[in-house]
């Protein structure tokens, strides 16, 4: 694996380090230059939903890009291994700040739980990358998941929602919620259901409402 | 099943137990099980991973029987799923091969795996369906049993044999588990 679950963790929790550029020049620059790291990234992800992850190659990444290999080995050092993490944590970022942005703006424990879990659902159930490594080279992520290793996640998983649940939750009650929307997440990712669209916001609302938090609820209706 | 193809998976269960899986071939199977190679193609045409398929499936079918035997003499259909949790997890922990395989062969038991997970859900919904069909319902539910059942399989199977923070051999937190967290559409 390319990232450890330290880094992925500092990045889920404290975001990317970003640089403060006061001078236009330099705003600008960075500007061209995220550009540059936007297309490839992109590419990457788009080389990877297609081929898979093993059998991506920098040079499908200069094709569907267009950015030169001098310039992609430029801007993400480490060469292939470089530019793949740098894809993967960009979407850890773009999931997060979703997720955030989502669990801000509800209102009440059904609306947040709601959120949270329908972007998770739709996150994971639309990403063509992830899909094409789920099904290709499942062997790659399933151990990431699998029986004990679980801990590690459904941890990341209670730190990044746990906060917003104690608004309405005793912490304890919090955390448990946290841990079991992890868990609700990747059994739906990985075995689908009839139930359950992970792009129907509707269906995400009933099944928060009718299994997930019918206990809370019942026992307490002013959530 | 018949006796050749058991004592194949039996001979092959073995080999995995000395050498792990990645040491599982037909030969040393043969001279393990004392059949010829081409009695084992003949049974197992798909060769080495066949034999392995259907040994892991095997073990499914056994963890599926040890869970139907808890839960039958069990009437209440809500006690009957507690046993069922604390069944599958206890099996599940208890299974030195599958915790030694998880440990330090993950990536090479993962098709096999990926091959039975849908059978043991299909399985386990089934069951949880004929388990809760004459459950009592509280006065607002709103899901049909086969929801139920659905969402139930879905998470009992995140449950068992992970960590977490739910010790599943401890009869009040399985109880506990299962009203809130399995059952709750209920």
């Amino acid at each position: 694996m390319v990232v450890t679950s330290d880094e992925l963790r500092s990045r889920l929790i404290d975001g990317p380090s970003r640089g403060c550029s006061v001078d236009t020049d330099d705003r600008l620059a960075a500007d061209a230059a995220s550009g540059v790291a936007r297309a490839v990234i992109d590419a990457t992800l788009d080389s990877i939903a297609r081929f898979g992850l093993s059998k991506t190659t920098v040079d499908d990444i200069v094709r569907a890009s267009g950015v030169s290999r001098a310039t992609i080995y430029r801007t993400f050092p480490g060469g292939r291994d470089g530019v793949v993490t740098a894809a993967l944590l960009a979407e850890v970022d773009r999931f997060v700040d979703g997720l955030r942005a989502e669990m801000d703006v509800a209102a009440g424990l059904e609306a947040t739980v709601t959120a949270a879990l329908g972007h998770a659902l739709e996150f994971l159930a639309t990403h063509a990358a992830l899909r094409a490594v789920l099904e290709i080279e499942p062997g790659i992520v399933v151990p990431l998941f699998a029986f004990h290793r679980l801990d590690r996640v459904l941890d990341l998983g209670v730190e990044l929602l746990g906060p917003h649940l104690a608004a309405y939750l005793p912490a304890e009650d919090a955390a448990s919620l946290a841990e079991h929307l992890v868990r609700v997440c990747l059994t739906y990712a990985t075995a689908p259901s009839l139930y359950v669209d992970p792009t129907d916001r509707v269906s995400v609302r009933r099944l928060v409402r009718h299994h997930i938090l019918d206990p809370h609820l019942s026992a307490n209706p002013s959530l | 099943m018949s006796e050749v193809a058991d004592r194949v998976m039996d001979a092959a269960y073995d080999e995995v137990a000395d050498r792990g899986l990645v040491g599982v071939t037909v030969e040393a199977v043969a001279a393990r099980a004392g059949i010829s190679r081409a009695t084992i193609y003949r049974h197992f045409p798909g060769g080495r991973d066949e034999i392995v398929d259907r040994t892991v499936g095997r073990e499914a079918e056994r963890f599926f029987a040890e869970l139907l035997g808890a839960t039958a003499g069990v009437s209440d259909p809500v006690a009957a799923v507690a046993v069922l949790v604390r069944s599958a997890d206890a099996q599940l922990r208890a299974h030195a091969m599958l915790q030694r395989l998880l440990r330090d062969e993950a990536e090479a038991l993962l098709p096999s795996l990926a091959t039975f997970r849908p059978m043991v859900e299909n399985g386990l919904t089934a069951h949880l369906r004929r388990v809760l069909a004459g459950a009592t319902r509280s006065p607002d539910a709103v899901a049909s049993i086969d929801e139920v059942a659905d969402y139930a399989s879905h998470m009992i199977l995140s449950y068992v044999g992970t960590g977490g923070s739910w010790n599943l051999q401890d009869p009040e937190a399985v109880a506990r588990l299962v009203d809130d967290r399995i059952l709750g559409g209920l």
